[in-house]
């Protein structure tokens, strides 16, 4: 009987996927460098109505392909189509593309993930119901430091729909969207010319009337139409006191036409806005040839940098594997010393010294430990590369973010404080068989640990780790994990090491009351860890969020006090108490408050509590470095340690914000104690993945990034470079 | 730890910026004379371009790693370019601007049984690994073309055909400018296509 509603079901539900309109259908084509795939911006075309369309590719890191002008070498991408009968497409709307240099040569193309749109108009004769078949052959050269031609035979299908429907947007729509932002438009209320004299070339910008006293200047690049006319590897930019002047270089053998076009690229990342004022980084200029005997700069030109990554003082910004491995291994080794886990490893190391044990028994048990760690890590970073590939703009510390994760984190850390206190043992409170079980498997118990000590762990970050973590995210998902299972292997090496250490044990005095005066002692770090997290919690839930959180302390001591009464060890009295803790967690469980919920929807930033810091704001970024003003920025969130002891001790010191006000910087504030995807984003292009970063924009030269730990003697050195 | 990344752009961007412009001051102009040049080819022999005066030359920048190159060579039509062009007493030479360092890079041995396994018939294959002469040629993709006259002079510089592709079907029916160039100048005609885009992948100078 199941068996034949099973085929009913099935059966109806293919007739409903049946008779609901199928979508534009295309199988993306994977070559060895690139995946490419026709896309539509709909979902449907309707009969003689131009739809757009384009080749999307997807590069492997460090690859290109090239623009409609490809420099000193390499081939553009093109699309040979098939079409039905009636209908017809309009060349690529090629997108901005960058420079590429190799050696001596530039090329000019694309990485990463790239849309080639185009118009397609339907035939004017095609019913609704039908099915357009759109084939094309697309050719192009995929090159990093070697060159590899690729080609693919792609197919797109377009059901037809009545004229006057509304459009259902395509799986690629944000792909087109962004495109429409960001494709190059002529440049109005701009002059361009260009001086020439024998092949010297100067390319003149300036704004009609007075714009550009006050407009921001950020380096341009400029790419010609024309083919095999200037010379790709001869680029100067200036700033000029009118605007721009950008020489360049004709080939031999080549001539120009009466009017040079172009595209110009605005540079500088985000927090340099085009001079042209709006968000479009890209214009299309044409600019009147003219000839002259010889070329003359404005002036007071000042040549640009064109760089724009960050510069770094003291760390490097761009490693290697094997770097990465190394930071992160001595990060996880100074995890010990944070004060998340230093309280439970001195547990863990006194507990041992209790037990007796051979030596074969001290090695089970530090060897478990070193995999429960190393294996926790790994799974906090699978759950992290997860997210992030199911889409979520989250970085290092995710889990934090996450009220009820704080949440259930300062529960865990009270009961530990309590056990310590010896307001009970953890022997009581588990069932017979379960205890004995624990004792029976020492080497499950020290996993356990192990786990316990990465939870713990999790709110702080060591120095080394954030460019670690930064670079694991952008690369490969076995990269990434090897990168944090260093992580793990320094984090559980001084334990394991210490445990293995012959004689360690010997050398501590006889267990006596010492003993138990030093666990009590410990459990005072436990609650003080607990009272952070709390605050934690009041920043992301409210104080009525922290206030329940409180309840739910009081209620769990409460409930462990009553578990260690004798009637509690009856069946039905274990029943109670657990679902009494069911029933207080689910009442005292936080939501996010208010101002967390528009964070993470990324509305507008709320007014900054802190009166000397800003919220952080690109275009408020981008309008004070427009008017020569260097801005700080700190990206921090409540819940990392490593941030709060960097802003106590060094950042709010007088000494440091007088050196702020002397310089002139605006001091801007990036929180990430809630999901915000705007500064995830931000810090992926600063190549971090977690907190605390502090970056110095500086007007007119590249930002520049300052160690994890901070010292007064850095920020002066900082602020000494501007 | 590697170097300070900030420190290695501003090198860079200093050697890129001087490169192209000592390319520019030296860059080969079609109808002008063409750079002289003295190197040592793949067997060790010193080549001037001296020694041809009175014959024609051509100037073939070569890459064996390049599809584009592959794609002339496996159809034969380079070889057959090489065997006319020594069949009319012109001198073809093969150079390779390859650094070595780079991953195409190969020693003069092994470049030349490459080349021999191909079929390959030039008068000498060169060895430019510093690529003074690709620079002074402005040489910038493989293949690129040159041919001279027995004056010296620059007669065509460019692309080896119109058709811009790595697919070998494309040759048959691509105009071959190098044939072009070397007929109406040995025929004493001025060459009437001086000069054509190149096309291939980068010339693999230093970095």
């Amino acid at each position: 009987m199941p068996q034949a509603l099973v085929a009913i079901a099935t059966t109806i539900a293919a007739l409903l996927s049946a008779l609901a309109a199928a979508p534009a259908v295309a199988a993306p084509v994977k070559t060895d460098h690139v995946t490419a795939e026709l896309v539509a911006e709909h979902a449907a075309a309707t009969p003689g109505r131009p739809l757009q369309i384009g080749l999307k590719l997807q590069h492997i890191p460090h690859w290109h392909t090239y623009w409609r002008n490809p420099g000193d070498s390499g081939l553009p991408t093109t699309l040979k189509w098939t079409l039905p009968a009636g209908s017809s497409t309009t060349p690529i709307d090629w997108p901005a593309p960058q420079r590429l240099p190799i050696g001596p040569l530039v090329n000019y193309g694309y990485e990463g993930e790239l849309l080639l749109p185009l118009s397609y108009t339907p035939p004017a004769d095609a019913k609704p119901g039908e099915t357009l078949t759109l084939k094309a052959r697309a050719d192009w050269l995929v090159c990093s430091d070697v060159c590899i031609p690729e080609h693919a035979d792609l197919e797109l299908t377009l059901p037809v729909a009545a004229a006057g429907t509304p459009a259902t947007p395509g799986a690629e729509r944000a792909l087109f969207e962004r495109h429409a932002a960001e494709r190059p438009l002529p440049l109005s209320g701009w002059t361009a010319r260009l001086q020439q004299a024998g092949r010297e070339l100067l390319l003149e910008l300036e704004p009609a009337g007075d714009a550009a006293a006050s407009m921001s200047r950020p380096p341009l690049h400029f790419f010609p139409h024309a083919e095999q006319t200037i010379e790709p590897a001869r680029h100067e930019v200036f700033r000029t006191a009118r605007g721009y002047a950008i020489r360049l270089a004709m080939q031999g053998g080549a001539s120009l036409p009466a009017r040079f076009d172009g595209v110009l690229v605005s540079q500088g990342g985000a927090y340099a806005s085009p001079p042209w004022g709006g968000t479009r980084r890209a214009v299309e200029v044409v600019a009147t040839v003219q000839p002259v005997a010889a070329i003359a700069l404005p002036a007071g030109a000042v040549p640009l940098a064109t760089t724009t990554t960050p510069a770094s003082l003291g760390s490097s910004a761009d490693l290697g594997l094997w770097t990465a491995l190394a930071l992160a291994f001595f990060g996880g080794a100074l995890l010990n010393l944070m004060p998340c886990v230093f309280p439970v490893l001195s547990i863990k190391l006194l507990g041992l010294a209790q037990q007796a044990g051979d030596r074969a028994s001290l090695r089970t048990h530090a060897l478990a430990y070193g995999v429960g760690v190393v294996l926790s890590f790994v799974a906090l970073a699978a759950a992290l590369l997860a997210l992030r590939a199911a889409g979520s703009a989250i970085g290092w510390g995710f889990q934090l973010q996450e009220p009820g994760v704080v949440f259930v984190l300062a529960l865990v850390f009270f009961a530990l404080g309590l056990n310590l206190m010896g307001a009970f043992e953890f022997g009581n409170l588990l069932p017979q068989r379960l205890a004995g079980w624990r004792a029976e498997r020492p080497a499950a118990d020290a996993f356990g640990s192990g786990v316990l000590a990465v939870v713990a762990a999790s709110p702080c970050t060591a120095p080394f780790m954030g460019a670690a973590l930064g670079y694991a995210v952008t690369q490969s998902p076995a990269l990434a994990l090897g990168v944090f299972a260093a992580l793990g292997l320094g984090m559980a090496l001084p334990y394991v090491l210490l445990v293995l250490l012959p004689g360690w044990r010997d050398r501590l005095p006889r267990p006596g009351v010492w003993m138990l005066r030093l666990k009590q002692l410990l459990a005072f770090p436990m609650f003080a860890t607990v009272v952070w997290l709390v605050w934690v919690l009041g920043q992301q839930a409210g104080v009525d969020g922290a206030a329940k959180a409180l309840m739910a302390l009081v209620g769990l001591a409460f409930l462990v006090w009553l578990a260690g009464l004798p009637p509690a060890r009856a069946l039905a009295g274990r029943l109670l108490g657990t679902l009494a803790l069911v029933a207080l967690l689910a009442w005292t469980w936080p939501g996010a408050s208010a101002p967390a919920l528009a964070a993470q929807a990324g509305a507008a930033p709320a007014v900054s509590t802190d009166a000397a810091w800003q919220v952080y704001d690109e275009a408020a970024i981008a309008r004070h470095v427009a008017d020569g003003k260097p801005v700080f920025v700190d990206f921090t969130a409540a819940w990392c340690v490593s941030c709060q002891v960097n802003k106590r001790l060094v950042l709010r010191t007088d000494a440091t914000m007088r050196a702020f006000a002397d310089a002139g910087v605006v001091l801007m504030r990036a929180d990430w104690t809630n999901r915000d995807a705007r500064i995830t984003e931000a810090l992926a292009r600063l190549g971090r993945n977690g907190v605390p970063v502090y970056l110095l924009i500086r007007p007119g030269k590249e930002p520049l990034l300052l160690p994890e730990i901070l010292t007064d003697r850095l920020v002066t050195e900082a602020l000494a470079t501007l | 730890m590697r170097r300070e990344f900030n420190k290695r752009l501003i090198v860079l961007a200093a050697l890129a910026a001087a490169l192209p412009l000592t390319a520019a001051a030296q860059s080969a102009t079609v109808g002008q004379a063409a750079p002289a040049f003295e190197v040592k080819d793949a067997s060790g022999r010193t080549v001037k371009l001296a020694d041809f005066k009175g014959q024609h030359v051509v100037l073939e920048w070569t890459n064996p790693g390049c599809p584009f190159v592959v794609k002339h060579y496996g159809a034969q039509n380079m070889q057959a370019l090489q065997k006319d062009a020594a069949a009319k007493n012109v001198v073809w030479l093969s150079v390779s601007s390859t650094a070595p360092g780079q991953a195409d890079y190969l020693a003069p041995a092994a470049l030349t049984a490459k080349y021999k396994s191909w079929g390959a018939a030039p008068a000498a294959m060169l060895m430019d690994d510093s690529g003074s002469i690709g620079k002074a040629y402005g040489a910038k993709t493989t293949p690129h073309m040159y041919v001279i006259d027995p004056g010296g002079k620059l007669v065509y510089a460019g692309g080896i055909d119109d058709k811009r592709s790595a697919n070998p079907d494309d040759i048959p029916g691509a105009k071959n400018f190098v044939k072009a160039a070397l007929a109406e100048s040995l025929a004493g005609k001025p060459v009437s296509t001086t000069t054509a885009a190149p096309y291939g992948c980068s010339v693999k100078y230093a970095s």
